[in-house]
């Protein structure tokens, strides 16, 4: 069944380590990247190119609207982690057409806040654009709320 | 606070108001990462670096004195630029604001035939120091007399230190100022009063400034300007508070 990216709740801790709910509206996409470095083992005989896959990459990217709500705004969340290089759990849970519950799909792990980027516009909200990378050598993981 | 419109942001670059040139404005604060990734590591992982913060400015070119074009050409702006954002309206004190002391390394322009003609312009960080997003002591104000600005509660005191930044938007003629940051422990500025930044300029000549500040931050601040002469000439200005 596919879902619709409606129903997504991310969850990132703030700089004194509590983990704040971002609220609804404020969080347009978010990109979990988890991809393996692959590296060639190509030899002789072989038809085909073939891999076998290395260390993990998990970069993510969140992209929203620039909110100053005292304590969960995005602004008010992401700045002060990025500024003070403090590492942080991300979660983001993902409902199936419906807002997240119990055994739903939910990707989890620690970060670093690597580039805080907003951008304004005339004639266009506030928006932002906000790289993490993974803080420690255990990978982000999909499990379940 | 709902989402904000990219209407009502206000720019500043050196001594110059350039607001009603610019259309669009990116900043872009990163830090740099270093892997740090082992044998026995599932991901590749990072340990933070030194940020790398440089602001970039889209707009029209605007010929006329004191606007983007006679401002900027020379690409060699070298002082403070500032974006400060209203929050569904005008700016005003306490609202966020970024400053950088940036040296400008870019400046161009496409004119093409039915369109206005725009400009871009590219900033980096000009100082060891960081920028970043603070709050407006002073967003652009006038005054003709010694003055104490409205003060700003940022919540709770710190102890990393932070930047003061001022933009002397309109000089005065005679009259020269005293312009400082000060900090307080209480809201009506009774104890604790420190002075926490003191500025060179004195309102003489448009510029910008940056001025550092090691250790605690009470909980309030606040900027002043005091007044040496008597001809009460009119000074603009703006100021930016940023704790680490």
């Amino acid at each position: 069944m596919a879902i619709s990216g409606d129903h997504v709740v991310v969850i990132l801790d703030d700089a004194s380590g509590s983990p704040r709910t971002f609220a609804n509206g404020d969080i347009i996409s978010i990109d979990l990247g988890l991809m393996a470095d692959q590296h060639d083992v190509t030899g002789f005989g072989d038809a085909v190119h073939k891999y076998i896959n290395g260390q993990k990459r998990a970069p993510v990217t969140i992209k929203g609207y620039l909110t100053t709500t005292a304590t969960i705004g995005t602004h008010t969340v992401i700045q002060p982690v990025f500024k003070d290089g403090k590492q942080v759990t991300l979660e983001v849970r993902v409902g199936q057409n419906a807002a997240p519950t119990t055994g739903d799909p939910k990707y989890t792990g620690e970060f670093f806040v690597a580039s805080y980027s907003p951008v304004f516009e005339t004639g266009g909200a506030v928006k932002f654009t906000a790289m993490l990378t993974p803080a420690t050598g255990a990978e982000p993981l999909w499990g379940n709320v | 606070m709902p989402v904000l419109a990219g209407d009502h942001v206000q720019v500043l670059v050196g001594g110059y108001e350039l607001t009603g040139d610019h259309q669009r404005v990116s900043i872009n604060d990163m830090r740099k990462t270093h892997e740090a990734t082992v044998f026995g590591d599932r991901v590749r992982n990072f340990i933070p670096g030194q940020r790398a913060c440089s602001l970039i400015h889209a707009g029209f070119l605007n010929p006329a004195t004191a606007r983007s074009h006679p401002v900027l050409k020379a690409n060699n702006v070298a002082g403070v630029v500032s974006v400060l954002v209203g929050q569904n309206g005008d700016p005003v004190n306490g609202d966020p604001v970024y400053s950088l002391l940036a040296l400008q390394g870019r400046y161009d322009s496409q004119p093409e035939a039915d369109k206005a003609v725009p400009f871009g312009a590219a900033f980096a960080s000009k100082s060891g120091s960081p920028g970043g997003w603070g709050v407006a002591l002073a967003v652009p104000t006038s005054f003709t007399n010694t003055t104490t600005g409205t003060g700003i509660d940022n919540g709770a005191a710190t102890t990393s230190g932070g930047a003061a930044f001022l933009h002397l938007l309109q000089t005065a003629a005679s009259d020269t100022y005293l312009i400082i940051v000060e900090g307080a422990t209480d809201s009506g500025f009774t104890t604790g009063l420190v002075t926490l930044a003191t500025f060179s300029l004195n309102a003489s000549s448009l510029g910008s400034e940056r001025v550092e500040i090691s250790g605690s931050i009470p909980r309030y601040v606040r900027w002043k300007a005091t007044r040496t002469g008597s001809a009460g000439n009119t000074v603009k200005l703006a100021v930016n508070f940023i704790r680490y």
